[in-house]
């Protein structure tokens, strides 16, 4: 039965997950980068809207992804009239369900990232003479590097195993949107418990694996960045 | 010649400076929490002031409320309360950071006794080692305009005398306005050309 396993969905996971973190990790960071160094009209809304699909729960942030990204709905329309593409049932509602459900996490992480040092390290650059450009890569950067890291460790975890939005938006269409999660529901529903447990047991190495090279990385290399 | 003239509110009070400082040593006293530093932020550009000027030379550096130049094309060394050390970066790594001239950095790195520490991070070495890499750093840029927020404090007697000397040194050459804070009435004789004293709502010169 093993044999006979079809890989695809642990191939639609790991690309669905890879590419998640990287929009994540740039946008995330950059929008963190902004909230933790500057107060400006409607940061906190702004903060509320970025957290709202951590504390929702993934079949509500689906519904919402649906209703704007649907074939009726407003963005969804806008993409098929202008770009011929579709969202709904399609691995680019997958990577949309990734990137909106681990966003939070990136986030949330880079902004404690950011405030974590002491802002006089970044004005004293400055004085130096370094452009914000070069202040960011030579200080802001490597200082928040361990927080950052973090953060994508936690977002590509949570984009690997999203399910509930995945599921509204993109549907199980085998060998087109069947993610591991997604794969693992199907199984159990369709009585192929050996199946759900390969991909269960996939699932959990990745995610350990993941969580504790984040740990022996941390410890190895956090005491360097402190002061 | 810097000249200012700058009003600026901070919580428990309206900080009001009015002075013009030539190419020469200025030592600012006071109690804790009067605006020394905020001071010495507004001339290096990392606080505006809410109205008034700044002027260095030709430059007009802040108006009105608004910074015209801002602190990276100020050219103002400053040496932080508390160092303000890249925590990633070795001694060498801090005092190079805006090197214009290695040889007389690495003259200045053995005139204050620094050579043996320059792979260390500032982690690993003492309170007065991470003051004279911060003094260094500032050094190395050759600033137009050396601003010092407590530099010697944590120096013991002889590192500080050896640091006085440079810094006289260093000002003959430069010729550039120096402005220090301190608590040191000893600093003040030492080095100081004039004194300014902050207090509560008052910023005047004070006989040295």
């Amino acid at each position: 039965m093993l044999e006979q396993i079809n890989l695809f969905p642990f191939w639609l996971s790991l690309k669905t997950a890879l590419i998640s973190t990287v929009f994540v990790f740039i946008i995330g960071m950059m929008i963190a980068y902004l909230v933790a160094k500057k107060d400006f009209f409607g940061k906190s809304v702004l903060e509320a809207i970025i957290m709202l699909p951590l504390v929702l729960p993934p079949t509500v942030v689906g519904f919402g992804l649906l209703y704007l990204f649907g074939k009726n709905g407003f963005i969804g329309k806008w993409l098929i009239a202008q770009f011929d593409v579709q969202i709904v049932f399609t691995w680019y509602g997958v990577l949309l369900a990734a990137i909106v459900v681990s966003f939070p996490l990136m986030y949330q992480s880079a902004v404690a990232a950011f405030q974590q040092y002491d802002r006089n390290l970044e004005y004293v650059a400055y004085t130096l003479g370094k452009s914000r450009w070069n202040v960011f890569w030579t200080i802001s950067f490597p200082l928040a590097w361990p927080g950052l890291l973090s953060g994508v460790v936690l977002a590509f975890a949570r984009a690997l195993g999203e399910f509930g939005a995945t599921l509204m938006i993109a549907g199980y269409i085998p060998n087109v949107t069947d993610t591991i999660p997604i794969a693992i529901y199907f199984a159990v529903e369709s009585g192929e418990m050996d199946v759900a447990k390969f991909w269960v047991a996939t699932i959990v190495i990745i995610g350990f694996i993941a969580i504790y090279w984040l740990n022996w990385w941390s410890r190895k290399h956090m005491m360097k960045h402190k002061q | 010649m810097l000249t200012i003239d700058v009003e600026k509110r901070l919580p428990h009070k309206t900080l009001q400076i009015t002075c013009t400082i030539g190419n020469e040593i200025i030592a600012v006293i006071g109690p804790s929490g009067t605006g020394k530093t905020t001071f010495l932020n507004m001339i290096a550009g990392i606080v505006t002031p809410d109205n008034g000027y700044i002027k260095f030379r030709d430059q007009i550096f802040t108006q009105d409320g608004k910074s015209s130049i801002p602190t990276q094309q100020r050219k103002v060394g400053y040496v932080f309360q508390d160092y303000a050390l890249f925590p990633h970066k070795t001694v060498w790594e801090n005092i190079a950071y805006s090197m214009q001239n290695e040889n007389r950095t690495q003259e200045w790195i053995r005139a204050l006794h620094m050579e043996h520490l320059l792979d260390k991070y500032p982690r690993e070495i003492s309170g007065g080692e991470k003051q004279r890499t911060a003094l260094l750093r500032a050094y190395a840029m050759e600033p137009q305009i050396l601003l010092l927020d407590e530099p010697f404090s944590a120096l013991d007697e002889r590192t500080k005398e050896t640091s006085y000397t440079q810094l006289r040194t260093l000002h003959e050459q430069w010729k550039i306005p120096v402005i220090f804070v301190t608590h040191n009435p000893h600093e003040v004789k030492k080095i100081a050309n004039r004194v300014y004293r902050l207090e509560d709502t008052t910023f005047v010169e004070e006989p040295t």
